[in-house]
């Protein structure tokens, strides 16, 4: 596929969206996040079931411990210890490192109106997943709680789950966006780079999102509205070539019947000039037309059949190049786009070489070297567009100037290039570099 | 070949009455026609050696009129035709026309390619002619499309004189032609072959179908004049 692409993976329609969506995910979800800290800061910590059997476990204990007397104290703290819950009786508080008894928050707020009246809240201290409560009896007795959080909350299997799912969705509807959105997109690129109006190409099918289907019906419409406008003019080259021939034949016919040499001849000449200028005005037409299938073919044998032709026809030239190299190529059309140049080249040149060169790697070039007058440099990018005329106007060469603009649309066809060079001391050489192999 | 009967299929009154003035004063006897009727009471009417058929004609076309006129007879066709296409030449040539020839044309030319079809049909019998490749040490050689390929199956390109040499050495192959003799049965087919020497066109072709065209292989020089084509040719 000759379909450029020239653009980094950031400029691709599936980055920028993984990009997008991962971007606004994130936004939401640190927008929840700190919602939950403004309203609530402390239940992303104390929710987890844990924590919330733990502070259950605080208030049991404690109004247990209110109710019962002093001796029986022990017995009832035993039965709530757990690995992750202790309570202690001790005669002293303990000094905590910090306090947080008097933070402000809804659920401090709860936390202490659940406490029994007559017990006091001493100290609150949280270390890591070790939380320590301090408290004092309603008859003096100090209870010193040590819970222990299990994993931070924000880490618990809901939110893994959770992210991970929302992670797993945003890949989903980036491949389907991508296959919904972007493919589309660049199956229209390719068709649109593709169109050449040479009859290979496909409809464009409609589909993907209602723009994309109204994009790429525009396209069919337009693409048909160009093979039209192309078929147009064929058929009415065709038609012009046609009438044209016809008359032209009589007055070949006629010429015939006609003994005078000296403007016999002259008229011959202009019949045949004027033939020239339809043919290659169809071959031009064609050219941009329906294509001939690659085959591979002998391409000196081609050459020489060329230079033979014109060889034959009185004018001076020769094949210089290896005696067989096969090339996969359009061998007809090369064949017409070489004619033209060496037609061009006898015009304006008295000797002329058609040379092949297939000493570099991956490209074979085709050198058609005249010793004519040669083209200025301003003028050498204008003499391959068809229907050109320089300062030497060329009609008495004849042609519509279409010999250097077909051999260029043969070299397109190939994948290749036609480029004009200077010769010293003067004359030109045009040559037509086509890859080695065929570029379709 | 004494006065030949020429039908020609010309839509242009003025063409066809100067074609067939031309080939009157060359010693021919036409009987020109305008359309698929008048050519089939002409054909009904009288013996025909040779039809000229312009391909673009009012009612039935010349590629239908050839194509009917094929499965009926053998009559030599020589079609006409202003499109100038290399396409259209080879789809009349399948269409099984003889030869092409494109408008505008010289007369003289017209006269020689008429002369060399008779000569053609005349020289070879019903059952030889050609209808699909020929092959010799593997190349292959099809009249119709007017194609030549090595034994690779690539296709070497040659001119049309080149080709009808060719074609002459397959239809005589290993036998010893004369310089006068190929050009007997080469002429006619474009004014090539006529300007250049036999000698000139087998050195090309030896070029190009050769191993070695310094010592050629397959077209062999005759010491005494002429030129032998050596491999033994499968002609279906």
């Amino acid at each position: 596929m000759r379909f450029a692409r020239p653009f980094g993976v950031m400029s691709r329609v599936a980055t920028q969206m993984i990009v997008v969506l991962v971007l606004s995910s994130l936004m939401a979800w640190i927008g929840i996040g700190s919602l939950f800290v403004t309203l609530a800061p402390e239940s992303i910590l104390f929710l987890s079931p844990t924590v919330t059997r733990h502070v259950v476990s605080v208030f049991n204990v404690l109004h247990g411990l209110e109710a019962l007397p002093a001796a029986s104290r022990a017995q009832l703290i035993s039965a709530f210890q757990r690995g992750d819950f202790t309570a202690s009786l001790v005669d002293e508080a303990p000094r905590l490192p910090s306090n947080d008894v008097d933070s402000e928050g809804e659920f401090r707020s709860w936390f202490f109106s659940q406490i029994p009246p007559g017990v006091e809240v001493l100290g609150i201290h949280f270390e890591g997943k070790v939380g320590t409560v301090v408290t004092r009896l309603s008859d003096g007795q100090i209870v010193v709680f040590r819970l222990v959080r299990d994993v931070p909350s924000f880490l618990s299997l809901p939110i893994v789950l959770l992210v991970t799912f929302m992670f797993a969705s945003i890949m989903l509807l980036t491949v389907w966006a991508v296959r919904r959105l972007a493919s589309p997109l660049s199956r229209f690129a390719v068709a649109v780079d593709r169109f050449g109006g040479d009859g290979d190409e496909a409809v464009l099918r409609e589909e993907g999102p209602a723009e994309l289907r109204q994009a790429a019906r525009a396209f069919n419409r337009m693409q048909q509205r160009i093979l039209r406008l192309i078929e147009d003019r064929t058929r009415m080259l065709m038609a012009i070539s046609h009438d044209l021939r016809t008359p032209l034949t009589r007055l070949r016919l006629r010429l015939e019947e006609i003994p005078e040499q000296k403007p016999r001849q002259r008229m011959l000449d202009d019949i045949a000039l004027m033939d020239e200028s339809i043919a290659s005005a169809i071959a031009y037409v064609r050219e941009g037309g329906a294509r001939e299938t690659p085959e591979m073919a002998d391409l000196p044998s081609l050459l020489e059949t060329v230079c033979s032709r014109f060889e034959d026809a009185g004018h001076p030239i020769v094949y210089e190049g290896p005696r067989h190299y096969t090339l996969q190529c359009l061998p007809l059309a090369l064949e017409r786009g070489i004619s033209n140049l060496v037609d061009n080249a006898v015009k304006y040149g008295t000797a002329v070489t058609v040379r092949l060169d297939t000493t570099e790697a991956g490209r074979v070039s085709i050198d058609v070297e005249d010793d004519g007058p040669g083209v200025p440099d301003a003028e050498k990018s204008r003499v391959v567009e068809p229907f050109y005329r320089g300062d030497d106007a060329r009609h008495s060469v004849g042609g519509f100037g279409l010999g250097l603009a077909i051999a260029g649309t043969v070299a397109r066809h190939h994948g290749g290039t036609l480029s004009l060079h200077d010769r010293t001391p003067h004359g030109l050489r045009v040559r037509l570099a086509i890859p080695s192999t065929l570029v379709q | 070949m004494q006065s030949p009967h020429i039908l020609i299929v010309e839509d242009d009154a003025e063409i066809r009455t100067m074609v067939t003035r031309f080939l009157t004063k060359n010693g021919c006897r036409v009987t020109p026609t305008g359309d698929a009727q008048s050519m089939n009471r002409a054909i009904a009417a009288a013996r025909i050696d040779l039809v000229i058929l312009d391909i673009m004609l009012p009612g039935e076309d010349g590629l239908s009129i050839c194509r009917r006129l094929r499965s009926a007879s053998s009559v030599p066709i020589i079609m006409l035709t202003a499109a100038g296409d290399p396409v259209a030449r080879v789809v009349g040539l399948e269409m099984g026309a003889d030869d092409y020839v494109a408008k505008p044309f010289d007369p003289h030319e017209l006269l020689a390619r008429i002369r060399a079809v008779l000569r053609r049909a005349a020289a070879l019998p019903e059952a030889e002619k050609p209808a699909g490749p020929m092959r010799f040490a593997g190349w292959q050689l099809d009249p119709v499309g007017r194609e030549l390929r090595s034994p690779a199956g690539v296709r070497v390109m040659l001119t049309s004189g080149e080709f009808d040499l060719l074609l002459a050495f397959c239809q005589h192959a290993q036998r010893t032609l004369t310089r006068d003799q190929l050009l007997d049965l080469t002429q006619g087919r474009g004014t090539e072959a006529v300007s250049r020497s036999i000698d000139i066109l087998v050195s090309r072709i030896r070029r190009k179908i050769e191993d070695d065209p310094r010592d050629p292989a397959l077209i062999k020089t005759v010491r005494s004049g002429g030129y032998v084509f050596t491999p033994a040719v499968d002609a279906p």
